[in-house]
């Protein structure tokens, strides 16, 4: 019995370590005061999240993936929002057809997602552009949202809409004033997911990104595959950073709409 | 009501109709669900001021009718009219305060946000919004629980909340849907006194559902009787149990001795007859239109019993019957008697003022009662 138990520990300690550690490697590296992506590092220094900062290219795709990753979230809570509104409150033929044309982007293959995004992109010129980007992860993050919201709303006593109705309040006051500060954890929850998703992606921003519009992820990626310092390091450890506090406070928005 | 027998007919339907203009009518209103008739052709007048009373069984359309005044469900056919005008506005623009049977507070705002949300939407002031709210809190006793969430408030607490919350916008129409039907007994009975005198200090019209026939006894002007949809009568109190309309409504409202049979004329005087019996009826009943069965009610506290040999009236029907129980209830005595016939009667009889012996149990007595005692109903 203990026996089986410290080796179930064990095994749950092992795992755990297969899939941080790669990830906590870099951010040791990150403070490194030596050139190469080395470990253990040299020494401690600051210099490569200096760089993040002087360097044009690291600064201005690190402005260019938030920027995208705030529109995306916003474009998608609205639509994920009314989308699952239609889900859950319509009833209409097709629903569940439409059901599952709109969580697919979370089943079908990226690479699949990104050659159609691009090829039809392309054909209307808007490759490269910002638009395409925000659309492209827009489409991405639209099941976080659905599936958030959709499951706020099922939760949602449709008496009480009706006595808002009935003290005099119309359709859109009554979705300000009751429906919408009750399903809004959900909605935020779908935000925060959205807005990860933008943050992270890498496949479909390689193929719509131009030599003038890159993410970070995207950068990051270039940059690899010709010189290694440590400064990918650096914006890997921030990436991850920025990813853990909103993926927990995503976490926490969901809980407490649970309870 | 007028002292003495008032002229009985069959299936009088709807007593006198009211003087003042009605502030709330029904005509033939009817809601279909495929087959199933919910609300089937229902005819109402409700007028300035009135608490009427929805009393049915359960699923006989009650709050199906409610929620097609209140605009929620569009009507098969029929029309609503408030004040005489024939209204198709949208919930929100009616002006009728409801209070739900789960009450329907906002979880995610306070008592006094709950109570102040019909008055934002009017756009009322701040100012004025806080004085009506403290008004409002005040005038159903939570004026110290303003600012609790409906979660930290009791069942009754949040009753009187949704009660305030329906009142607060001044509408002229208010309609409870059993309103304290998860409330103990003596919550209830007070809430329910509180609500009466709330209606009479605003003056306000009240449609109230509930399917306890007490509840509607104590608080109602005039009863509106439901069953499977469809209105069986519509009177006050007094006329809803001294008269009922029809064999379900004596049935449903308060004890009553039944008696099944139908109508047989001996030279001129008229009897309900079976292989059973054989009881005179009143002279003013009027005949059947399609000469259907009848049923003869009597009131257990109409029913007086007597030894075997006691001396009867030609004014009374007697039915012999043996004592199965007595129940002593402090204020009345409460008999089960077992009819030769094999019916099952019951009498009230309060004590000290029935003179003589209670019957022992076992002992055979005579059930007798007045003719003009007796009303008499079609079945069905
Ligand atoms: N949306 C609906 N679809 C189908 N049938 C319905 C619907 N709403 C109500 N009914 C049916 O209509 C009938 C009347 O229902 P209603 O809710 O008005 O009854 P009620 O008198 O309020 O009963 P209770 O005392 O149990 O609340 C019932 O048989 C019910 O099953
Ligand atoms: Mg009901």
């Amino acid at each position: 019995m203990s026996i089986y138990r410290l080796a179930l520990s064990a095994f749950g300690v092992l795992m755990v370590v297969f899939l941080v550690a790669p990830t906590l490697v870099l951010v040791p590296v990150s403070f490194s005061s030596g050139r190469a992506l080395q470990f253990p590092p040299p020494g401690f220094s600051l210099r490569w999240y200096e760089t993040i900062v002087t360097s044009p290219t690291w600064s201005f795709s690190t402005v260019v993936s938030f920027q995208i990753a705030v529109l995306t979230a916003i474009l998608a809570s609205i639509l994920g929002t009314l989308a699952a509104f239609g889900l859950v409150r319509g009833r209409f033929p097709g629903q569940s057809v439409a059901n599952a044309v709109l969580l697919s982007p979370m089943i079908v293959p990226v690479v699949i997602i990104a050659i159609g995004m691009f090829a039809v992109f392309a054909s209307w010129r808007l490759a490269g552009s910002p638009l395409a980007l925000i659309i492209a992860h827009t489409v991405l993050a639209l099941p976080y949202v659905v599936v958030n919201v959709g499951a706020s709303l099922r939760t949602v006593d449709r008496t009480l809409e009706a006595a808002s109705m009935n003290l005099g309040a119309g359709p859109l006051t009554t979705f300000r004033y009751v429906t919408l500060p009750l399903i809004l954890p959900g909605v935020l929850a779908g935000a925060l997911f959205a807005f990860i998703v933008s943050w992270d992606e890498v496949v479909v921003s390689i193929f719509l990104s131009s030599p003038f519009l890159q993410t970070l992820p995207v950068v990051m990626w270039n940059q690899i595959s010709e010189a290694v310092d440590p400064t990918v390091a650096a914006v890997a450890t921030l990436l991850t950073f920025a990813t853990t506090i909103l993926f927990a406070l995503a976490t926490f928005v969901q809980r407490r709409s649970e309870r | 009501m007028t002292a003495g027998p008032r002229p009985r007919t069959i299936a009088n339907k709807t007593d006198d109709p009211p003087a003042d203009p009605a502030s709330l009518t029904l005509q033939k209103v009817s809601k279909h669900y495929g087959a199933l008739r919910a609300v089937d052709e229902v005819d109402l007048e409700v007028r300035e001021g009135e608490f009427v009373t929805f009393l049915g069984p359960s699923g006989s359309g009650k709050t199906t009718t409610l929620q097609i005044v209140a605009g929620f469900t569009k009507p098969t056919s029929g029309k609503v009219l408030i004040d005489g005008k024939p209204v198709t506005a949208p919930p929100h623009k009616r002006d009728i305060g409801m209070v739900f049977q789960n009450y329907a507070l906002f979880p995610h705002m306070t008592a006094a946000d709950n109570i102040g949300y019909p008055l934002k939407i009017r756009k009322a002031s701040k100012k004025e919004r806080r004085g009506s709210i403290a008004e409002a809190l005040d005038m159903v006793g939570l004026a110290e629980h303003g600012d609790r969430y409906p979660s930290q408030l009791s069942g009754g607490q949040q009753q009187r909340v949704a009660l305030a919350r329906a009142l607060v916008f001044r509408p002229r129409i208010v309609l409870l849907d059993e309103p304290l039907g998860a409330l103990d007994k003596k919550l209830r009975e007070h809430l329910q006194l509180e609500i009466k005198r709330i209606q009479h200090e605003l003056g306000i019209t009240m449609v109230y559902v509930t399917h306890e026939q007490e509840e509607a006894l104590v608080m109602s002007d005039r009863i509106v009787v439901f069953n499977e949809g469809r209105v069986q009568q519509v009177g006050t109190t007094e006329q809803i149990y001294e008269r009922p309309a029809s064999l379900f409504v004596a049935d449903f409202i308060g004890e009553s001795n039944i008696f099944q049979g139908s109508l047989e004329d001996h030279g001129g005087t008229r009897y309900l007859v079976s292989r059973a019996f054989r009881f005179k009826i009143p002279t003013n009943v009027s005949s059947p239109a399609d000469d259907g069965p009848l049923a003869l009610v009597v009131r257990p506290e109409r029913l007086r019993i007597l030894r075997p040999d006691a001396h009867t009236q030609v004014e009374e029907n007697t039915v012999e019957a043996v004592v199965e129980d007595v129940i002593y209830l402090g204020n009345e005595r409460r008999y089960t008697l077992v009819a030769a016939s094999g019916h099952n009667l019951i009498g009230r009889h309060q004590v000290g003022v029935s003179s003589g012996d209670s019957p022992l149990v076992g002992t055979k007595v005579l059930a007798v009662w007045h003719v003009e005692d007796s009303i008499v109903v079609p079945i069905g």
